[in-house]
């Protein structure tokens, strides 16, 4: 009978601790997590020396204005868009050097190597002018 | 009426913690499932933005340039001048090692390319350079 008459009487089950577990991990998440996707772009270093096949690199300099001279020829990025794709039609192989002035910016650096990777070239140098070039 | 109101408030009510428990359930499901865990970094670098980025493994060497110019080398800094000696070390064990570069987007260009050419001197050869998809915004 006693046994019988516990049963019956079911006791509220205390939710204060759960709750307090939950909002501890809402919290570690919330300043944990992050929401921007890291991509790697790959990036290969000049090789110090001029060899034979210099003649054949297209050099880009980059400007702090944000303008390129490709082959000591000014132009804007819709310019240099378009010339990247027909040389790269010609020679898939083609091998790119940027160049960097005092003034330019990483983005902007990797917004030209962006472009270049985008429109299917592979074999990309990045420099700096040592001597003011295009003059 | 006035003694109605007096006896309700004397009694206090149980708070309904069951749909509390439910929407913190949901918030903890959305942080857990959309986004993902990130190292701590001990300095902020506000990444450069680039579409053809891809999801490439993250070295074992891994420099990241900061804005005021430090240089950390696996999250210890180092500077213009000892940055080689390390990375020297760190490709001792096999020069093939890849090497992530982290560079703060509104640096100059020029100081990106510094690093590029000590790294160059101390022998590495598979460099990645770390990008956001523009998709994210800044």
């Amino acid at each position: 009978m006693e046994f019988e008459r516990r049963t019956r009487r079911i006791q509220e089950l205390n939710l204060t601790p759960l709750v307090d577990i939950i909002l501890l991990l809402v919290i570690f998440f919330m300043i944990s997590t992050s929401f921007v996707v890291s991509d790697s772009m790959e990036l290969s270093l000049p090789s110090g020396k001029a060899d034979g096949s210099a003649q054949h690199i297209t050099r880009i300099l980059i400007q702090p204005s944000g303008e390129v001279v490709v082959n000591q020829q000014p132009m804007d990025g819709n310019a240099l868009n378009s010339h990247l794709a027909n040389l790269l039609a010609a020679n898939a192989e083609e091998k790119i050097a940027i160049f960097t002035t005092p003034g330019v910016s990483v983005q902007q650096l990797v917004s030209v190597m962006d472009m270049v990777y985008l429109t299917g070239g592979k074999n990309v140098q990045v420099d700096k002018v040592e001597v003011p070039y295009g003059s | 009426m006035d003694l109605d109101f007096e006896r309700r408030s004397r009694k206090p009510r149980a708070i309904a913690l069951i749909p509390l428990i439910d929407v913190m359930f949901v918030i903890l499901l959305f942080f857990m499932i959309g986004g993902h865990l990130e190292a701590f970094s001990p300095v902020a670098v506000d990444l450069p933005i680039a579409d053809s980025g891809q999801l490439l493994d993250e070295g074992p060497v891994k420099v990241t340039l900061a804005t005021d110019g430090r240089i950390l080398v696996n999250d210890a800094i180092f500077t213009t001048y000892t940055v080689t000696d390390e990375i020297k070390r760190q490709l001792a064990v096999n020069p093939e090692r890849i090497i992530t570069i982290k560079a703060d987007a509104n640096l100059e260009a020029n100081q990106l390319v510094r690093l590029l050419e000590q790294v160059r001197a101390a022998g590495g050869v598979n460099l990645s350079i770390v990008t956001q998809s523009g998709l994210v915004g800044s």
